[in-house]
């Protein structure tokens, strides 16, 4: 399939200037590769997950790719053109959603801001109108619509948000934390609606996320990356097999104390309640399983894979940059 | 031309959310006015009238001045400088449009909003007022005087671009939203008319940009300018407005391009 966006080496260089030592010492600048050579395909249709730690290079990405920031080299190639070069042509066809970030206008109702972003756009006038009424009614906004900005929660600004930058019917939209600090309902509405949008008009999404429930919900594929490089392009399955592989057991025992078998560590205890770890390459289920009901005096049992979250938290320990 | 005047209607219509402030911005202006027309009026009956406008004009110089006080490039688009620090600015450059002209729309409605509200409020309190008191339009300068207060209110919305676009250099717009409107209101004529000036200086200021903000249009309002002057004087307006409009789209263009959204 011809692909809707192909990133070939993309570099980033930034300077930050240094405080310097003393009033008469020279400025010093130190350089930050913010991206390091990343390249990778998206293919039209396509919901892909970008994750990473804070500062692996996302957000410099997703600011590339939408025609902002020019790159210290490396090619991207978007429908068809480099968003830098023909930034103004090129953002026609995407919508960007910060969840930051608010691109409504603070003061004015919610409409207002519709109604300047179709001149920004130039948009026909009926065209617009439908698009417009299509999303509020499936975003359920109707009611806000008179209600300025300022006053709106954050559940109600971000479903506004999301409208705004789909009035234009792109056909790629970046979304760049798009659930953070929602409620659980207004998470789940708007990952039904990505997904919806997805489907029936086959935009191609690609999503920048904390959140590894969005992940799961939302992406097939996902892209890893870490210190401006990129990690790994493949399935969740894929990602839990970097992180390790690893399994969860979760089981009731009746002795407190018992010996484990190597390739298993004991993470947790709470009463009755253990959660051992173990790697399923040096040791089987089975063995394991078959262990604890000879050594602890086992009730119940389940396995699993570790969640996504712990996955990722595997995965950034690994890559060193927890807390960077 | 569509998206450059509903941005320009968006900003005034956020102009307008002020109204209350607008109106107790008129009440001072209306005081200041008065002492500053005293002022003149014991300077004219003291003193030996150096410069080229007579009482009558200085004191119609103090009314126009004063209701088109708030058309001077007193800051850069604030809500930009607050983009550039949050990096709301991001959205700014997803929009199909050139930046400068999205910036200037506003900045002309920045302009010209408060002037809708004070200047026929300010006109009107002082064509009423007794005497010596009273401003005294030249009538027949009237066309060319509103043509050149619009080029004012437009040379003035260029110079407010470009301090917006200085911000993209800047951590913070306060600096030259503090240092550069002081010295340009004393350069257009806005803390001493122009005309009360020893003639080499005034000469010189009014070739500056600043003097054809408010300098400019005031003269032809006043009637200090015969027709054929005026017509000098807009044509000088125009010269500038290309000038710094061109310099706008140059300083906002390379702000633009170095702009490196932070953060996120």
């Amino acid at each position: 399939m011809q692909e809707i966006i192909r990133v070939q080496d993309l570099c980033v260089r930034f300077f930050v200037r240094k405080r310097r030592s003393s009033l008469f010492a020279p400025r010093e600048k130190a350089a930050v590769d913010a991206l390091r050579g990343v390249s990778f395909s998206i293919a039209p249709g396509e919901i892909v997950g970008y994750l990473g730690p804070n500062g692996a290079g996302k957000s410099t990405t997703v600011k590339c790719l939408s025609g902002i920031l020019t790159p210290t080299s490396g090619t991207a190639d978007v429908l068809g053109r480099v968003p830098w070069r023909e930034r103004v042509r090129h953002v026609r066809e995407i919508g960007v959603v910060f969840g930051q970030r608010t691109q409504l206008w603070w003061d004015l109702p919610v409409q207002d801001s519709f109604d300047l972003l179709r001149d920004l756009y130039d948009l026909d006038a009926r065209a617009y109108a439908q698009t417009r009424d299509r999303l509020v009614a499936r975003m359920d906004i109707g009611d806000l619509l008179r209600t300025p900005v300022r006053q709106l929660s954050l559940g109600q600004r971000m479903r506004c948000d999301l409208v705004a930058s789909l009035l234009h019917r792109p056909r790629i939209l970046f979304l760049d934390e798009p659930t953070i600090g929602l409620d659980a309902v207004s998470k789940l509405s708007l990952r039904a609606f990505i997904r919806d949008l997805n489907r029936e008009q086959g935009v191609t999404v690609l999503l920048t996320t904390h959140d590894m429930d969005d992940v799961e919900a939302l992406c097939r594929r996902v892209l890893l990356i870490g210190r401006g490089r990129l990690l790994l392009d493949g399935s969740l399955d894929d990602l839990r097999r970097l992180a390790g592989g690893k399994r969860v057991c979760r089981a009731q025992v009746r002795k407190a104390e018992f010996p484990l078998p190597p390739g298993a560590a004991l993470r947790s205890r709470r009463g009755e309640e253990v959660e051992i770890e173990f790697d399923p390459e040096r040791l089987a289920a089975d063995q394991l399983v078959l262990h604890l009901a000879k050594t602890a005096g086992l009730r119940d049992v389940q396995i699993q894979p570790p969640s996504l979250d712990e996955t990722m938290a595997a995965l950034y320990r690994q890559m060193g940059e927890v807390g960077a | 031309m569509r998206a450059f005047l509903a941005l320009a209607r968006t900003a005034l219509r956020q102009q307008m959310q002020y109204r209350s402030a607008a109106l107790a911005g008129v009440a001072t202006q209306l005081a200041f006015g008065f002492l500053y027309a005293s002022v003149y009026q014991a300077f004219y009956a003291g003193g030996s009238g150096q410069g080229d406008l007579t009482l009558a004009q200085t004191v119609g110089y103090v009314w126009l001045s004063q209701g088109t006080y708030r058309m001077m490039p007193w800051s850069g688009l604030r809500d930009i400088d607050a983009m550039m620090r949050d990096g709301r600015i991001a959205f700014e450059l997803v929009r199909p449009r050139d930046l400068f002209s999205m910036w200037y729309g506003r900045a002309m409605s920045l302009r010209t909003a408060p002037l809708l509200i004070n200047l026929p409020l300010v006109l009107l309190a002082a064509l009423l007022l007794p005497g010596d008191f009273r401003l005294r339009l030249a009538l027949p300068m009237l066309p060319l005087g509103a043509l050149s207060l619009l080029l004012g209110m437009l040379v003035s919305a260029a110079m407010t671009t470009i301090l917006t676009g200085t911000y993209f250099w800047t951590v913070s717009g306060q600096g030259i939203n503090r240092f550069l409107p002081m010295i340009g209101s004393f350069l257009a004529g806005n803390i001493l008319p122009l005309g009360l000036l020893p003639a080499g200086l005034r000469e010189a200021l009014r070739l500056l940009p600043f003097a054809s903000m408010l300098d400019a249009p005031l003269r032809i309002l006043i009637g200090a300018v015969d027709v054929g002057a005026a017509l000098q004087v807009v044509g000088l307006q125009l010269f500038w407005l290309v000038v710094l409009a061109a310099l706008g789209r140059a300083v906002v263009g390379a702000g633009a391009r170095k702009c490196m959204v932070q953060g996120g």
